[in-house]
């Protein structure tokens, strides 16, 4: 536990110290939801329909340039390995690095709810579930896109090989969020939301554990 | 030549502090050696970078590894600190299987790499302080000063490391290296980057830590700076041992690196007219000699 604590203090004092880099990926974040505005044109209600659905491409958009930031540091002048070979716990440096990335992510997504007010004027009635959703969507994200993020910073191609790897495993966390996040903005009369928001659960239930125990062998050489 | 440090700092009990240095009886070794590594092979694709590498190292002693860019000396170091898995051969450090159980030969070892393994964004006692935090030691900022301040890095403890020149973090990751407080040190190219004053640390560094019991392995091109401290040494060529012996008999072959020059090398003689030579009695206890002949 105690290691759990030194790095996830560890991954968050590299987050702040980095935070340069984190407002240029919400800048980023930004740009694709004015683009995707563009692309839908003046048409108030499709801007509407669109918007949880843009919040979350953006976000994901966003989070792999985050996630891949965030092994930066340790790929410099190997950082993690020589935590390893302390030896830290393998599983203790993947909760910390994934925790450190999970508040990123939700302060990315808190970020990009202004610009989505601005661009496409959704209903905010529900605002507080919306940032429910946002925290398990971000968690959602954070466990395996820091599992591979890990595998990714180990070879070449890492900002290629990331978002393909990534992508498709976190399809029902995407799912599942832009349906509950687009319930929230556009009215729930069915009350849908809650069982997306149990799916996003479950997902974390399976994927933090799963991705906890396997990050070790997949750092390890 | 060892001598003292130009770096000031208090006394070793003191420079210390909470850190009190592990006596030679904490070091619970089973086997007759510190470190035994028997038949290591390691491959990178289709070339062999170790081929049925065996090193034998008593406690309390320093064994140098001299050869050439690309003979193995990175890859050995790395096998025995628990960063990579051979693909052949056994490890036995301080009587535990270093290949079955990583964990516990990590425990033991501690190695001074080509990185830094540091972090160039924070300050060099944020570094520590993570060093300290993760092994469960006070990470307070009087008990990780004095090592700083031993490695001439006083004053400079709250400066990013990306505003270190090469040299600083060469001392830095040294700084780290006696935070962990291994058993069994491994120093890969330790002269590398350092100053003059730095050379003759390095030297007092090997010095202090044999006088502690503690196992020392070194990989330099610096050979007449290490060789003479070392009790043991193996020479690689290709990734195989092609001489034995003690660090100060290496041949004038390895000892100049020269790419000209052949590796081929005579057995060590014993020496004759002057005191009994440690080093040399202990050759007995590793293989006998493998000897290359290079056209």
């Amino acid at each position: 536990m105690s290691q759990l604590v030194a790095a996830l203090r560890k991954d968050l004092l590299l987050s702040w110290r980095s935070r340069a880099q984190a407002a240029a990926v919400v800048v980023f974040g930004a740009t694709a939801l004015l683009l995707l505005s563009f692309a839908v044109g003046p048409n108030a209600a499709a801007l509407r329909q669109l918007a949880g659905g843009f919040l979350w491409v953006a976000l994901l958009f966003s989070s792999t340039l985050a996630l891949a930031e965030s092994f930066r540091a340790e790929t410099e002048q190997k950082g993690m390995e020589g935590l390893l070979l302390l030896p830290a716990n393998p599983v203790s440096l993947f909760y910390g690095k994934a925790l450190a990335n999970w508040l990123q992510l939700m302060l990315m997504g808190m970020g990009l709810l202004p610009v989505l007010i601005v661009l496409y004027d959704p209903d905010l009635g529900r605002l507080w579930e919306l940032c429910g959703i946002l925290l398990l969507g971000t968690a959602g994200l954070s466990a395996p896109g820091t599992l591979y993020a890990g595998m990714a910073a180990q070879v070449r191609a890492q900002q290629v090989l990331l978002p393909l790897l990534l992508f498709p495993l976190v399809v029902p966390v995407l799912l599942a969020a832009v349906k509950a996040s687009s319930l929230l903005l556009l009215g729930d009369p069915m009350g849908q939301a809650g069982s997306w928001a149990l799916l996003l659960l479950a997902f974390n239930g399976i994927y933090w554990p799963l991705c906890g125990l396997l990050f070790g062998t997949v750092i390890e050489e | 030549m060892p001598g003292g440090s130009q770096i000031p700092g208090p006394s070793p009990p003191e420079r210390f502090g909470s850190y009190a240095l592990r006596p030679r009886q904490r070091i619970m070794i089973e086997s007759n050696f510190a470190v035994e590594a028997q038949g290591l092979c390691r491959r990178y694709g289709r070339s062999w970078a170790l081929a049925h590498v065996d090193v034998r190292v008593p406690a309390g002693q320093a064994l140098l590894i001299a050869g050439r860019n690309g003979s193995g000396k990175s890859t050995l170091l790395r096998i025995l600190a628990g960063a990579l898995r051979p693909d052949r051969g056994s490890l036995l450090v301080g009587g535990h299987d270093g290949i079955r159980d990583r964990e516990a030969l990590r425990r033991q070892v501690g190695l001074l790499g080509h990185a830094s393994y540091t972090y160039d964004a924070l300050s060099a006692l944020q570094n520590l302080q993570i060093v300290a935090r993760m092994l469960g030691r006070p990470a307070d900022r009087g008990s990780l000063l004095p090592f700083l301040a031993e490695l001439d890095l006083g004053g400079r403890e709250g400066d990013a490391i990306h505003t270190f020149s090469a040299g600083m973090r060469r001392r830095l990751a040294i700084a780290r290296l006696l935070l962990q407080d291994p058993a069994v040190v491994l120093l890969d190219e330790p002269y590398a980057q350092l100053d003059p004053a730095g050379f003759r640390y390095v030297d007092s560094l090997i010095l202090r830590l044999k006088a502690e019991g503690r196992t020392v392995i070194v990989a330099s091109h610096h050979l007449d700076e290490g060789a003479p401290l070392c009790d043991l040494g193996i020479a690689l060529d290709r990734g195989q041992v092609v001489w034995r012996g003690s660090g100060r008999d290496l041949p004038a072959g390895f000892r100049s690196l020269d790419p000209a020059s052949p590796l081929t090398v005579q057995e060590p003689s014993p020496r004759q007219g002057t005191s009994p030579d440690p080093a040399a009695s202990r050759l007995s206890e590793v293989p006998s000699s493998t000897v290359a002949r290079r056209a």
